[in-house]
């Protein structure tokens, strides 16, 4: 069968299938992982350098302002210095407050970088100066001390000043313009690279991915196949169940016709030899009468007459009478086969039955001989209802609680249980226990067969009982053990289906 | 058992010679004188009732009774019984089934097909002797056609 290579071909492949997706799950993981990190390291850097490019344009903004407030400062002082009005003086004080601050903003911009603080000391010192000889310049002219100024100013002492400062401001605002410069290109350098794992990545996740899509498609197709293979193959055996059942039921149908024909084609020979042995019987008679009323039989001198008289007296009945014993005994076998045959040939028809009646009912019909025994019968079913043949039951509980009864123990009072309890599987089992005098251990197969019986041969019957009892309850879907101490008791347990799930002939 | 002085003949279609013996002992004994026509097969008996053409012509005038095993080596008393129910001068013919068997479809069939009664042999022998002489005794009432 084809259809059940294509499963077991399956599970292998399944196997290197989960296999190389996890690995391509993993490899998708690292990538993903490896491309966070790096993204956040790059847009860290990037951070770093927006905030160097920011701290540098603050620089040069402070420096250029500073520088500007300086030149303000001298402008303003040189015009009052050259004409003494109080006019020019106006910006002074304002441009020196906010060279000051300017001052004390460059040097917190500038306080990370120790490099600068020696120049920032030095630019303090020259502003520290030119500051001073300006309030003095400006203080002599005040006093109309002309001649002090243009002392002063002709030292050129603050055009000096000046010119060195502006050499500091030069170089701190070109060096903030390097940094600017720096910071903008590892920016860019930053974007590049961004764009680079971006893109590789992204490459690297849509192979992972391919590759996994591909390997789930190629499993899910797989498992597809399996399961359709699966469902054929279940078909199949249905299919096949189906068909064995059917020729069971036919070879069983076979069994039970050729069981009713054998019996009927048996019984023809039996009314001849009854019928005949009985035409003797009356022969014999006549026979014994004639001997009688002759009065030869007075006559014992004669062999020949004594032993016709010995014939017809003793021998003939004799074997007359085993002639007919035995055909009773056939007659009563051919017509327990015959009701077996029937029995197997009802049709069953299932229907809801409480336990407890049936059991109660077969009770009934033994009670008269359980009370002569001093006995007694409990019953504990519950009330479990069971669908089912309500005759076959009925038969099977009277023929159970009969042999019971028959197979008593004779040295105690007769006790019967007969108990019941729902099993996994949808079915009941009755336990009927008794305490009777047992069947021995090699007979216990035994007193399910035809036409076998164990133990002492006290009870009337031809052992048909408990072979009926086997065949009907396997009819029903059932089956029957036997569990059974040497004069201790036993007992019988039968498994029925709840619901009806009879053996049935399929035109029956 | 006659009709205007003319005999009946009871025609028995059994094929164990020690029942055919026994069926007319016990016939004899019920006081029945009449001829028996006994047959150990199926075919013989329908061709002395049906005649050699197959019509049954052959049976005008005769006053039949027809005795009828249903398990014979060549045929079954069924076939018999149909042959003849569906024959137009033997139709009326009175047919009693004595057999072995009592499956209830059994003799729902035989009825339907015309028997006229269907009796079954028990096996214990005084039952057996019992029944062919109440059937002895049926003989000597019966009113039989004449074939036509």
């Amino acid at each position: 069968m084809s259809s059940i290579e294509t499963p077991l071909a399956v599970t292998p492949g399944s196997g290197r299938i989960v296999r190389s997706t996890s690995v391509l799950l993993a490899i998708g993981f690292v990538v993903l992982m490896a491309i966070i990190a790096i993204t956040y390291m790059l847009a860290e850097r990037s951070r770093a350098s927006f905030d160097e490019v920011i701290a540098a344009r603050d620089t040069r903004t402070t420096a250029v302002e500073l520088r500007n407030a300086m030149l303000t400062a001298e402008s303003s002082q040189r015009g009052f210095v050259y004409n003494g009005n109080e006019i020019y003086l106006a910006p002074y004080d304002t441009a020196k407050a906010t060279a000051l601050r300017r001052y004390e903003r460059l040097r917190a911009l500038l306080s990370a970088d120790p490099a600068s603080t020696a120049a920032l000391d030095r630019l303090k010192t020259l502003m520290v100066e030119k500051f001073a000889e300006m309030d003095n310049t400006i203080s002599l002219k005040r006093q109309r001390d002309d001649a002090d100024v243009a002392a002063i100013v002709n030292t050129n002492r603050g055009k000096a000043l000046m010119d060195e400062a502006n050499i500091f401001f030069s170089g701190i605002i070109l060096a903030a313009d390097d940094r600017l410069t720096e910071s903008v290109a590892e920016q860019r350098s930053n974007f590049a690279w961004l764009r680079l794992i971006t893109i590789v990545g992204g490459i690297a996740i849509v192979i992972v991915v391919g590759f996994a899509g591909a390997s789930v498609l190629r499993y899910t197709r797989a498992l597809n196949d399996a399961q359709r293979a699966l469902q054929a193959l279940n078909a199949g055996l249905e299919e096949r169940v189906k068909e064995r059942t059917a020729d069971l039921v036919q070879a069983n149908e076979e069994v039970q016709r050729f069981a009713y024909i054998v019996t009927h084609d048996l019984r023809a020979p039996l009314v001849n030899i009854m019928g005949f042995t009985s035409e003797l019987e009356t022969g014999v008679a006549t026979l014994q009468e004639l001997i009688e009323k002759s009065g030869i039989a007075a006559d014992a001198s004669d062999p020949l007459v004594a032993d016709a008289r010995n014939a017809a007296t003793e021998d003939l009945p004799e074997a007359i009478g085993f002639i007919r014993s035995s055909t009773r005994k056939m007659d009563g076998l051919i017509n327990a086969i015959l009701r077996l045959s029937r029995e197997g040939r009802r049709q069953l028809k299932p229907e809801w039955l409480p336990l407890a009646d049936l059991a109660a009912g077969a009770a009934a019909a033994v009670q008269h001989q359980v009370k002569e025994a001093g006995g007694e019968v409990r019953l504990d079913l519950g009330a479990t209802r069971i669908e089912s043949d309500r005759l076959a039951l009925e038969q099977v509980f009277a023929n159970l609680l009969d042999n019971a009864v028959k197979y008593r123990s004779r040295e105690r009072p007769l006790k019967i249980d007969v108990g019941a309890r729902i099993v996994p599987g949808n079915r009941v089992a009755i336990e009927i226990v008794d305490n009777g005098r047992g069947i021995a251990p090699q007979d216990l197969e035994r007193v399910f067969e035809l036409f076998r019986r164990a133990g002492a041969q006290d009870q009337p019957g031809e052992g048909i009982g408990l072979a009926y009892v086997r065949s009907v309850v396997r009819r029903l879907g059932g089956d029957i053990s036997v569990k059974s101490a040497l004069d201790a008791g036993t007992t019988f347990r039968l498994e029925l289906p709840l619901t009806a799930t009879f053996v049935e002939r399929p035109n029956a | 058992m006659s009709e205007a002085g003319k005999p009946v003949t009871i025609v028995m279609i059994e094929d164990d010679e020690g029942h055919a013996r026994l069926i007319e002992k016990n016939i004899r004994r019920a006081g029945v004188s009449n001829q028996i026509e006994a047959f150990a097969n199926g075919s013989s008996a329908l061709s002395y009732l049906l005649g050699p053409d197959g019509s049954g012509e052959v049976s005008i005038g005769r006053h039949m009774l027809v005795l009828l095993d249903l398990n014979l080596p060549d045929m079954t008393g069924i076939d018999i019984l149909q042959r003849l129910k569906a024959n137009a001068h033997l139709k009326r013919i009175p047919v009693v089934v004595l057999t072995t068997t009592d499956d209830s479809r059994e003799i729902q069939r035989c009825y339907d097909l015309g028997a006229n009664v269907y009796i079954t042999k028990p096996v214990n022998y005084e039952g057996f002797a019992n029944a062919i002489r109440q059937l002895g005794l049926l003989f000597t009432v019966i009113q039989v056609p004449e074939t036509a």
